[in-house]
């Protein structure tokens, strides 16, 4: 294979530059919710005290499995010797930290109190799973910026295949996590089930991966490349 | 002028340091000893005591709902009001104040009996709100009430999904009048504490007890469940009872009979 070579994303800057306005003009109308939301309380959103958590939890939890899957891509790379996905490996872990950052966003913001974050990060009581998943996440995050280096630095490149086996590994910890969260809700019948944990790791393979090749779609589109059939094929 | 040195002021100068360093370094120490022999709430609870509760359906009478006015007026629920700009849609707002204490009225579709009993937090043994509780602000005393910590609850709600009985509301919205007894604010969770303010106190009975004898119905008994010679405990020797939930294992402070 070829040595590979890292570039700007080859379309016009108007173009760049554009999406970027969109992009911060949605995250401006997200930061108005929430100003809203956290000045008033969550009366606004009409979740109450039977409808416990709503709309903010669908979206966090979903781009937090999605997060752990968007890394398949890197994984199949490095940790399965799949060298023709090395190329796509870098956007991977990008997107995975991306769609992370995301769901603890959405998370973060939907706390009564998010002013008390630093709480969260002092008092631990490790029979709760959400005091282990604030380390798994964080965790993830940490490794996965790693694993990034270890890709795009050609002096690190042996330790890519050690850095992505512990991602791998992390990430199958992480979606365990993130189903036990629902699985050990004795209380609600419709949770209280060992199946959330492998459920949750199946999830984050589809949606992960949809979101990866959406995104790569549309990168290579507007930059006018072919993706080529036998990869989507094999994915 | 005097030749005489002004002590006063040398003396104060003297201290001064001292009571510098105490201030900065132990204020709760010293409020905390010089407060030991003024009350015993001072000391911690010890799990000698056992508070719980037997509710007798029987005597619980349709269509009174004393017990939750009580416990309503008891913790300033009663003066917990609609946010501004809300509309008023009163269900809305039904679903979204906090209740600590629900009347449920239950219907066997078999026989036609209708069943009235109060619904609140059943203070567990094993609470599951303070297993998920990621920050420990949900906690069980020695002495069996288990209570929020306002200080260390984030508001992430986990101990409201985890809760069997639904007994938990978070405060969804601005707290104008915040009462001495039982002051919240906005995006916290809270519940009933059997009245712990009373316990601590030194009273032995809870706002719904009270309401409901005074209604003539007895149909609350509230006391130490160790203690074999209280009324509770005696009661619940007498009458077949049971907890609700109890295929969970929590072993629930409040006990039920006539369900």
């Amino acid at each position: 294979m070829k040595k590979m070579h890292f570039r700007e994303w080859g379309i016009e800057s108007p173009r760049y530059w554009g999406l970027l306005a969109i992009l911060a003009g949605i995250m401006s109308i997200a930061g108005i919710a929430w100003y809203y939301m956290e000045h008033n309380g969550h009366w606004v959103t009409g979740m109450n005290n039977h409808v416990v958590w709503g709309t903010p939890h669908v979206f966090a939890v979903f781009l937090i499995v999605a997060a752990s899957g968007a890394l398949n891509v890197a994984s199949i790379a490095s940790v399965f010797g799949k060298k023709d996905y090395k190329p796509l490996a870098p956007l991977s872990g990008l997107l995975a930290i991306t769609l992370l950052v995301a769901g603890l966003l959405v998370l973060v913001l939907d706390l009564g109190r998010p002013d008390r974050l630093i709480v969260a990060m002092t008092h631990y009581n490790f029979k709760s799973i959400f005091a282990w998943n604030i380390y798994l996440y964080t965790g993830f995050l940490a490794i996965v910026v790693i694993y990034l280096w270890t890709m795009m630095e050609r002096k690190m490149n042996r330790f890519t295949k050690a850095a992505g086996t512990f991602a791998f590994v992390w990430r199958l910890a992480l979606t365990t996590g993130t189903g036990s969260i629902f699985g050990f809700i004795v209380a609600r019948q419709g949770y209280d089930a060992a199946i959330y944990a492998p459920m949750f790791i199946v999830m984050s393979f589809a949606f992960g991966l949809a979101i990866y090749l959406l995104v790569l779609m549309f990168a290579f589109d507007w930059d006018k490349r072919e993706l080529g059939e036998k990869l989507f094929l094999r994915l | 002028m005097s030749d005489k040195t002004n002590l006063a002021r040398r003396n104060f100068l003297s201290k001064l340091p001292a009571a510098a360093a105490t201030a900065a370094i132990a204020p709760g120490a010293v409020l905390h000893s010089k407060d030991a022999s003024s009350a015993p709430r001072s000391e911690p609870v010890t799990s000698k005591v056992r508070w719980g509760m037997l509710v007798d359906a029987n005597k619980c009478a349709d269509g009174c709902s004393a017990c939750v006015e009580a416990c309503n007026k008891e913790n300033g629920l009663d003066i917990h009001t609609n946010p501004a700009g809300a509309d008023v849609d009163s269900t809305k707002w039904d679903q979204q104040k906090p209740v600590w204490m629900r009347s449920v009225k239950l219907k066997d579709l078999q026989s036609g009996k209708i069943t009235n009993l109060p619904m609140m937090c059943q203070h567990c043994e094993h609470p599951p709100c303070q297993d998920v509780c990621p920050t420990g602000a949900s906690f069980r005393r020695a002495d069996g009430v288990v209570l929020v910590d306002r200080h260390t609850c984030i508001g992430c709600r986990y101990c409201m999904m985890a809760c069997p009985y639904k007994a938990r509301s978070f405060i969804h919205e601005n707290v104008d009048i915040k009462p001495t007894l039982a002051p919240r604010g906005k995006g916290c969770v809270e519940s009933c504490t059997f009245c712990v303010h009373r316990l601590d106190n030194g009273q032995t009975t809870t706002a719904c007890q009270d309401a409901c004898a005074k209604e003539g119905h007895h149909a609350i008994i509230f006391g130490d469940l160790n203690d074999p010679e209280s009324q509770v405990a005696k009661a619940l020797e007498k009458y077949p009872n049971q907890q609700i939930r109890d295929d969970l294992k929590l072993n629930p402070g409040v006990h039920y009979t006539g369900i």
